[in-house]
């Protein structure tokens, strides 16, 4: 038999198969049960992170990437060259913690609040699951990745900039200075890089679109309207910013609101209903 | 009369008009996603018979659940103005301001900022002149040999031949024995009797005088079953505002790089 390799001689149930159709398992298995291993370890880095041990709340939070990572893989194994529907929560906390990883290690001040923020997004995404949908053959075009991905992209900074402006508006409070100007901890350059990749998104997106469906707006998707509105309220930012049209607290807290709209705009469209996963495979 | 002129351009110009108008429309679109969430089909005629025919009939009949949309409109509107006047107004003040510029990079990358307020006014344009003037032409429906015309215009498509990869792997196990990567060569006949042979496919539409023609569905879309007879279904657009669309997308991923090469270089001195 050209091409094949046979594995474990003597097992009956993975004899059968030839190597490429135990991979094609094995991805499917990461694809579907992997997730829950990386919401564990979310869960365990949140708690020495809250309690400022560093090390130990990196540890677990790498193992958590790495799980993360081979779970959207398996996912993205499970659909290439079309995209898999709704699996942009699976992959926020995954590059959210890249992000985190890439930018804040060199930073002496530990963010707590970023992997408690993972751990949340990854438990929603567990519970609430919307990835039953099948691929789709018009989604096979590089547009539509960049699009998908971009978004990702720009949704992560755009919550890792309200938690550093919420950051900065408790460290004002801690300080007593009130209506006083509050080092912005950088909300502004994380909002300008989320708000480049979301531009990178809705414009891939308009060529994908324009591509498929023969117009850059197609009214099919109601998700249309929330990325218009994320992108115009990240704008207003960008102006009052800019600008300097409101003082920093102000400022501040319409960047940390932010985090909030993005939630409800453009993650609670994506998730499912409440459902209990399927721990079975622990068992087994 | 100038005084009034003035103001009224100041007023127009002014960023506090901004600021409102971006959160009214973050309002607004958010409204849009309860009413189009549940209404999609109201909103799906808008290609395919243009803005002005929708407004007449989808739009007035169902106004409980367009209402979000022609305020969409409105505001729309009022943020290119506003756009246009606060940016041309800085391009001026730039401009006079040319020679205290030591370095000609730094008065060029100044412009960045700018270039993005233009791209996104290019870019509003080009959504109106599609709306507006698109030719949408949404239900084709060629078999092998066949030909039809265009709508309105001397030209014909025939399709010559259709040529549908079946994915037969294990990894996409629910796409087994499913269409993969249809091909449809088509022929395409201007007035003059000059042909064209084009191959199009799933988001790889063929241009011709000016129109751009997309295959939107196709059959059979499984080889297992009843055999059936095989079609493609094709989007014929004419859309004279997607250059001006795609040219403001330019416009504003150069303004866009422009401004972070501005950023990154003057932030880090």
């Amino acid at each position: 038999m050209a091409g094949s390799i046979r594995i474990k001689k003597g097992n009956p149930w993975i004899d059968t198969y030839r190597f490429r159709d135990f991979f094609v398992l094995l991805m499917t298995f990461i694809s579907q049960n992997i997730f829950q291993a990386a919401v564990f370890f979310y869960t365990a880095s949140s708690i020495p992170a809250i309690m400022r041990q560093k090390k130990v709340a990196l540890f677990f939070l790498g193992i958590g990437l790495a799980a993360n990572l081979s779970a959207c893989l398996g996912r993205y194994y499970h659909a290439w060259p079309m995209l898999p529907l709704y699996t942009g929560m699976y992959l926020l906390p995954l590059c959210i913690g890249v992000i985190l990883f890439l930018t804040n290690l060199k930073n002496k001040q530990w963010t707590t609040m970023l992997p408690l923020l993972i751990c949340l997004l990854s438990l929603v995404a567990l519970f609430f699951p919307k990835d039953y949908y099948l691929p789709f053959l018009m989604s096979s075009t590089i547009f539509s990745y960049i699009f998908f991905v971009s978004g990702i992209i720009g949704r992560s900074f755009f919550f890792i900039a309200a938690i550093k402006a919420l950051q900065a508006l408790i460290a004002a409070r801690k300080r007593g200075k009130g209506n006083n100007p509050v080092p912005d901890a950088g909300t502004a350059g994380w909002v300008i890089w989320g708000f480049v990749f979301w531009t990178i998104s809705m414009f891939a997106g308009g060529i994908w679109s324009y591509l498929g469906w023969g117009s850059p707006v197609v009214w099919e998707d109601p998700a249309i309207t929330t990325t218009m509105a994320t992108w115009f309220y990240y704008t207003c930012f960008l102006h009052l910013y800019l600008r300097r049209v409101w003082n920093l607290n102000k400022r501040l807290i319409f960047a940390s609101t932010g985090g909030i709209l993005v939630f409800v705009l453009n993650c609670y469209p994506e998730l499912g209903i409440f459902r209990i996963p399927d721990l079975t495979w622990l068992i087994l | 009369m100038v005084n009034s002129l003035k103001i009224t351009w100041r007023v127009a110009g002014s960023i506090n008009l901004t600021i409102a108008l971006l959160i009214l429309l973050v309002v607004d679109l958010s409204a849009g996603f309860i009413c189009l969430e549940s209404n999609s089909s109201i909103f799906i005629p808008l290609n395919d018979v243009g803005l002005i025919a929708w407004i007449d009939t989808y739009g007035i009949n169902y106004l409980q659940y367009t209402a979000w949309f022609f305020l969409l409109l409105l505001l729309l509107s009022l943020l290119a103005i506003n756009t246009f006047v606060c940016t041309t107004e800085k391009v001026l003040m730039l401009l006079r301001t040319r020679s205290y510029f030591i370095s000609r990079s730094r008065f060029i990358l100044n412009f960045a900022p700018h270039i993005i307020h233009y791209a996104f006014v290019v870019i509003l344009l080009g959504y109106l002149v599609s709306y507006i003037f698109a030719i949408n032409l949404p239900a084709n429906i060629l078999l092998p040999g066949k030909s039809i015309l265009i709508s309105g215009t001397g030209y014909k498509i025939k399709l010559n031949r259709l040529n549908i990869e079946y994915y037969n792997g294990r990894r996409l196990d629910f796409f087994k024995d499913r269409a993969i990567n249809p091909e449809a060569e088509i022929l395409l006949t201007d007035t003059n009797g000059i042909t064209i042979e084009k191959t199009i496919s799933v988001n790889q539409p063929a241009r011709f005088k000016g129109y751009s023609i997309h295959l939107n569905k196709f059959g059979p879309v499984s080889r297992t079953g009843m055999q059936k007879q095989k079609y493609v279904n094709l989007i014929i657009h004419r859309d004279p505002g997607i250059n001006l669309y795609f040219c403001g997308m330019i416009m504003f991923v150069v303004g866009m790089l422009m401004y972070l090469y501005r950023w990154y270089r003057f932030s880090s001195k």
